[in-house]
C-alpha cells in the first residue's frame, strides 16, 4: 500500500507554513484499473468525439502536477463535445455519475464551443453509498470557449462520507467568450479544482459555489482566475454552511496579469458556521501586477448578524429555526440553477434531511 | 501632452549621513560557536545568555530559510559583520555622546524631538545603544526605561530571563533563531500597575556599518490598568553590500492596559529587514500597532498579536510603500484566544516604479474565543504599470460565534480626483502625492504630528517623477 504523500490545490502565491492552507495533502492511490461509467444524455445539436491530448494539453486546470500523474494512469480516454459555431442548445448536456458501485472511476471531458454558439452542461456526481472501505473517484472538466460563445458549467456533488472526489476544472476564453461555472458540494471529502484563463479580451466568468458540509465531510477549493487580457472580467462568490465536525478550506485567487488593462475581478465569501466543531479556513488572494484594473473581496464567516436574528427573532422564530431558514435559503438559489428536473430535486433532497420540496 | 517628470535620485540627505568608521570593534564576519561565544564574553552574557545563544545557533542552522515570500537570496550571513560596538558607552546626556554620532543623530532629529515632545529616548548605533535617558517624572512613577544589557545584568535581570523570547521563542522561524543567537542592544521597558504614560517613549535604531547587522531585543511590560505609547525609528544609510536588520520586539500587556506601538521605519534600499514583533494581551488589555514601512531592500514584517485575555483587543494601522528595488511583505497577524476578543486590521499599501507590495495576515480564531469579533480592510494602489501589488489574507476560524469580515480592494489612482486638484493649480505630482498622502492617512492620523509630517514627507519624495 503506497505511503507516499502528495500535495495537490497549490495557491499560486504561499504564505507561512504553519497554516497549513498553502496546499491540500494526501497519500499517493493506484487508479491505474478505474472505470469510466456514467451516462449522458446529449441534445441532437452537440456532437461527441475523442479528444486527442494534443486539444486539451495545454489547457490549465488547478489540483496540480501530483494529481494529474494519478489522473493519467486511470484516464486514457477523452470523451469530447463539440457545439458548431452558431448554434444555440437550449437544452442541458446532462452527464451523471454514481459513484457507489467501483472503487475507482475516472472520467476527463473536453468542451468545445465554436464561435456565438450556447452550451450549457449539468455535471451530477453521486453516491449511493460505498461501504466502510470508500470509493475515490476522479473528474476532469476542460474547456475551450470560442469568439462571443456562452458556456454554463453546472456541477452538482452529492457524496457520502466516504467518498473522496477529486474534481479538476481548467477553461480557456477566446474575446467576448462568457462563462458561467456553479458547484454545488453536499456531503463527501472532496478536493476541487477550477482555473479559469481568461486569454480572450472582455471575456467574462462567473463562479458560483455553494457548499453544505454536514459529520466528518471535508471540502478542500482551489479557484484560481488568470486575467490575460484586457477588459476581462471575474466574480466569484462562494456561500457555505458548515455543520458537525466538517472541514473546509477555500482559497480563491485572482490574478491581475500584466496587459489586463480594464479588467475588474470580484471575490466573495459567506460561510454558516452551525457547529463549535467546524473549521472554517479561508485565503482569498488578488494579485496584481497591472495599474489599470479594479479588484475587490470580501468576506463574512461566522454567525447570523445580529440585526437579522433580532428581526426573525421578533417574528416568533426559534434561533435553531432561523438557522435552518438561512441555511437552507443560501442553497435553495443554487439548486434553482440546476437545469434538469431530476438532478434539481435528488440535489434538494440531498442538503434537506431527505425531505424533498418544491422549487 | 504629458511630459515625464526627471529626478535623478530622491533626496534622501538626512538618512544618508555615512560615517566615517573609527574606533569601532567589529567582530568577524559569518556566524560560528566561536563567533556567538565570543560575541557573549564581549557583552558579559550570564551563562545561562550564553548557552540561549547557542543553542539558538544550533536551531538556526537547522531551520529551513521561507520559501514563502520574497526572495533573499541576495543576503549572505556569512558575509554579515553580527556585532559591531561604537566607540563609545551609554550616556545619558547628549553632550558626552562622540561628536560624529551627535551629529547623526541630531540631523535625525532625536535630541529634539526628545526635548519637544518625548518621555524618554534610547538611542542605538550599530550594535549598541549609545544614548538612554528618561524624564525623572516618569523614573519618579516607577516607570523602567533603559537598555536591554542593564536589564539583563542589573535588577531585572530576573524578569529579563522570565520574558526573553518567551513570546517569540527561536524556534520560531529562521531569524528569529539568527536574533537569539546574535542579538545586541534594545530597549527594556516596565510600566508599573496603573501608570499612565501620557508622554510617549522612543527608540531610535540607526544602523551605519556597511555590510553590518543589527539585532536589536525590545522588551516591553506593561502591568495592569497602565498605559504606554512607545515609538520605534530606524534609518541607515546605503550602501553597496547588503545589510541585515533582524530585530525582535516582545510585548506583554497586562490585563486592562494600553500599549501603543508606533514604527517608521525607513531603512536604506540595501537592508533586508526580517523583523519579529510580538504582543500578548491579558483580558481587556489592548495592543495597537501604527506601522509605517517606507525603506529597505526586503521586508518581511507581520507584528503579531496574541489575545490571550477575555476582551483582549488588538488593532493593526499600517502602510507600506514600496518603490524602486524594493519587496516590502508586511501584514499582521492575530490569534483570539479568549472569549469576547476583537481585533481590527486597517492597511493600505501602494506599489511604485516597479516596487512590490504584499500584504500579507493571518487571523485565527480558536474554539475558545467564543463572541470575537474580527474586521479586516485592506485597500491597494497601483500607481504604475511596471509594480506590483498582491494580498493575501488567510483566515481559519474554529468557533460558530465568531463574527469575522475581511474586505480588500485594489486598483489606480482616479483619473477625476487627479483633474479635480489639477483645476485647483497644482501640478500633476503635486496631485498625485496629495492623493497617496491621503490614501495613506490611516496611519498618519495615528501618529504623533511630528512623525505624521515625516511619514507625508516621505511619502512626497517617493512620489517625485511618478508622472509619464
Amino acid at each position: 500500500m503506497s505511503t507516499k504523500e502528495i500535495t495537490l490545490n497549490h495557491i499560486p502565491s504561499p504564505t507561512w507554513r504553519w497554516l497549513k492552507m498553502n496546499h491540500g495533502k494526501i497519500t499517493a492511490f493506484d487508479a491505474s484499473g478505474a472505470t469510466h461509467d456514467y451516462t449522458e444524455k446529449i441534445p441532437s445539436s452537440i456532437d461527441k468525439t475523442k479528444a486527442d491530448k494534443a486539444e486539451y494539453d495545454n489547457i490549465k486546470a488547478s489540483l496540480g502536477a501530483d494529481f494529474d500523474e494519478i489522473f493519467n494512469e486511470a484516464v486514457t480516454e477523452t470523451s469530447k463535445y463539440v457545439i458548431k459555431p452558431g448554434v444555440k442548445e437550449s437544452l442541458p448536456l446532462v452527464l451523471r455519475f454514481n459513484y457507489g458501485e467501483h472503487a475507482v472511476n475516472a472520467n476527463r471531458f473536453v468542451f468545445e464551443t465554436g464561435e456565438n454558439a450556447e452550451l450549457t452542461v449539468l455535471m451530477d456526481f453521486a453516491s449511493g453509498g460505498c461501504g466502510d472501505e470508500g470509493n475515490v473517484s476522479m473528474a476532469k472538466t476542460l474547456v475551450k470557449a470560442g469568439k462571443n460563445s456562452k458556456v454554463s458549467i453546472i456541477q452538482v456533488t452529492r457524496l457520502g462520507e466516504n467518498n473522496r472526489f477529486f474534481n479538476d476544472i481548467g477553461i480557456e476564453t477566446d474575446d467576448n467568450a462568457e462563462i458561467k461555472i456553479m458547484n454545488l458540494f453536499v456531503g463527501g471529502d472532496v478536493y476541487q479544482g477550477c482555473r479559469v484563463t481568461l486569454s480572450g479580451e472582455a471575456s467574462k466568468v462567473e463562479k458560483n459555489i455553494g457548499y453544505f458540509l454536514n459529520g466528518n465531510d471535508k471540502l478542500d477549493m482551489n479557484y484560481i482566475v488568470d486575467h490575460i487580457a484586457p477588459n476581462t472580467e471575474c466574480n466569484i462568490d462562494a456561500q457555505g454552511v458548515l455543520q458537525g465536525t466538517s472541514e473546509k478550506v477555500f482559497r480563491g485567487t485572482i490574478d491581475f496579469k500584466n496587459g489586463c488593462a480594464g479588467a475588474v475581478g470580484g471575490e466573495i465569501e459567506n460561510v454558516l458556521m452551525r457547529s463549535d466543531d467546524v473549521i472554517c479556513r479561508s485565503i482569498p488572494v488578488i494579485l496584481c501586477s497591472e495599474e489599470d484594473v479594479a479588484g475587490n473581496h470580501g468576506a463574512s464567516i461566522g454567525k447570523l448578524d445580529e440585526d437579522l436574528l433580532f428581526y426573525m427573532s421578533s417574528r416568533g422564530l426559534k434561533e435553531d429555526d432561523i438557522y435552518d431558514i438561512i441555511s437552507d435559503a443560501r442553497l435553495r438559489g443554487f439548486c434553482r440553477q440546476i437545469p434538469d428536473d431530476e438532478v434539481r430535486r435528488d440535489a434538494r433532497k440531498s442538503f434537506n434531511g431527505g425531505i424533498e420540496t418544491d422549487e | 501632452m504629458r511630459e515625464k517628470t526627471i529626478v535623478s535620485d530622491i533626496d534622501r540627505n538626512i538618512y544618508n549621513i555615512k560615517d566615517e568608521e573609527k574606533d569601532n570593534y567589529k567582530i568577524e564576519e559569518g556566524l560560528t560557536p566561536e563567533i556567538v561565544e565570543h560575541l557573549s564574553r564581549e557583552k558579559h552574557d550570564p551563562e545561562w545568555m550564553k548557552d540561549f545563544r547557542l543553542k539558538s545557533l544550533d536551531i538556526y542552522n537547522k531551520t529551513e530559510m521561507p520559501d514563502w515570500g520574497p526572495s533573499i537570496e541576495g543576503l549572505n550571513v556569512d558575509e554579515i559583520v553580527t556585532y559591531v560596538r561604537p566607540n563609545t558607552d551609554m550616556k545619558a546626556d547628549w553632550n558626552e555622546v562622540p561628536d560624529d554620532i551627535k551629529n547623526t543623530f541630531d540631523r535625525l532629529g532625536i535630541p529634539q524631538a526628545e526635548k519637544d515632545s518625548l518621555a524618554g529616548v534610547g538611542a542605538q548605533y550599530d550594535s549598541e545603544v549609545v544614548y538612554h535617558n528618561v524624564r525623572k517624572e516618569v523614573e519618579e512613577q516607577g516607570v523602567i526605561y533603559t537598555d536591554m544589557e542593564s536589564a539583563l545584568n542589573g535588577e531585572y535581570a530576573d524578569m529579563v530571563k522570565e520574558h526573553f523570547m518567551k513570546l517569540v521563542p527561536p524556534t520560531d522561524h529562521k531569524f528569529a533563531a539568527l536574533h537569539g543567537a546574535v542579538w545586541s542592544g534594545g530597549s527594556f521597558v516596565y510600566v508599573p500597575k496603573g501608570v499612565h504614560l501620557e508622554i510617549p517613549l522612543q527608540s531610535y535604531f540607526r544602523l551605519n556599518a556597511p555590510g553590518a547587522g543589527q539585532f536589536e531585543h525590545t522588551l516591553i511590560i506593561v502591568e495592569d490598568d497602565a498605559y504606554l505609547h512607545f515609538i520605534e525609528g530606524c534609518s541607515a544609510p546605503k550602501y553597496n553590500v547588503a545589510n541585515l536588520h533582524a530585530g525582535c520586539v516582545e510585548l506583554y500587556v497586562g490585563k486592562n492596559a494600553t500599549l501603543r506601538y508606533s514604527t517608521i521605519e525607513n531603512w536604506s534600499k540595501n537592508m533586508y529587514n526580517l523583523n519579529t514583533k510580538r504582543a500578548k494581551v491579558e483580558e481587556g488589555g489592548k495592543i495597537e500597532w501604527v506601522s509605517g514601512s517606507f525603506g529597505s531592500h526586503v521586508s518581511y514584517l507581520y507584528p503579531m498579536s496574541v489575545l490571550n485575555g477575555k476582551g483582549a483587543r488588538a488593532e493593526f494601522t499600517g502602510v507600506t510603500f514600496a518603490g524602486e528595488g524594493q519587496n516590502l511583505d508586511t501584514g499582521t497577524k492575530v490569534v483570539h484566544n479568549a472569549p469576547d476578543t476583537s481585533s481590527y486590521i486597517n492597511t493600505r499599501s501602494i506599489s511604485k516604479d516597479g516596487g512590490i507590495s504584499t500584504f500579507r495576515s493571518a487571523v485565527v480564531v480558536n474554539k475558545n474565543a467564543k463572541n470575537s469579533k474580527v474586521a479586516v480592510s485592506c485597500e491597494s494602489l497601483m500607481v504604475d504599470n511596471i509594480s506590483r501589488s498582491d494580498t493575501i489574507p488567510a483566515m481559519d476560524i474554529r468557533t460558530q460565534y465568531a463574527d469575522v469580515g475581511h474586505e480588500a480592494k485594489i486598483g489606480k489612482i482616479n483619473d477625476d480626483e487627479i483633474f479635480y486638484i489639477m483645476s485647483r493649480g497644482l501640478s500633476e505630482e503635486e496631485a498625485k502625492a496629495m492623493i497617496v498622502s491621503g490614501f495613506a492617512d490611516n496611519v498618519g492620523k495615528e501618529l504623533p504630528v511630528e512623525y505624521a509630517v515625516e511619514m507625508n514627507n516621505l511619502i512626497r519624495l517617493e512620489m517625485k517623477g511618478s508622472i509619464g
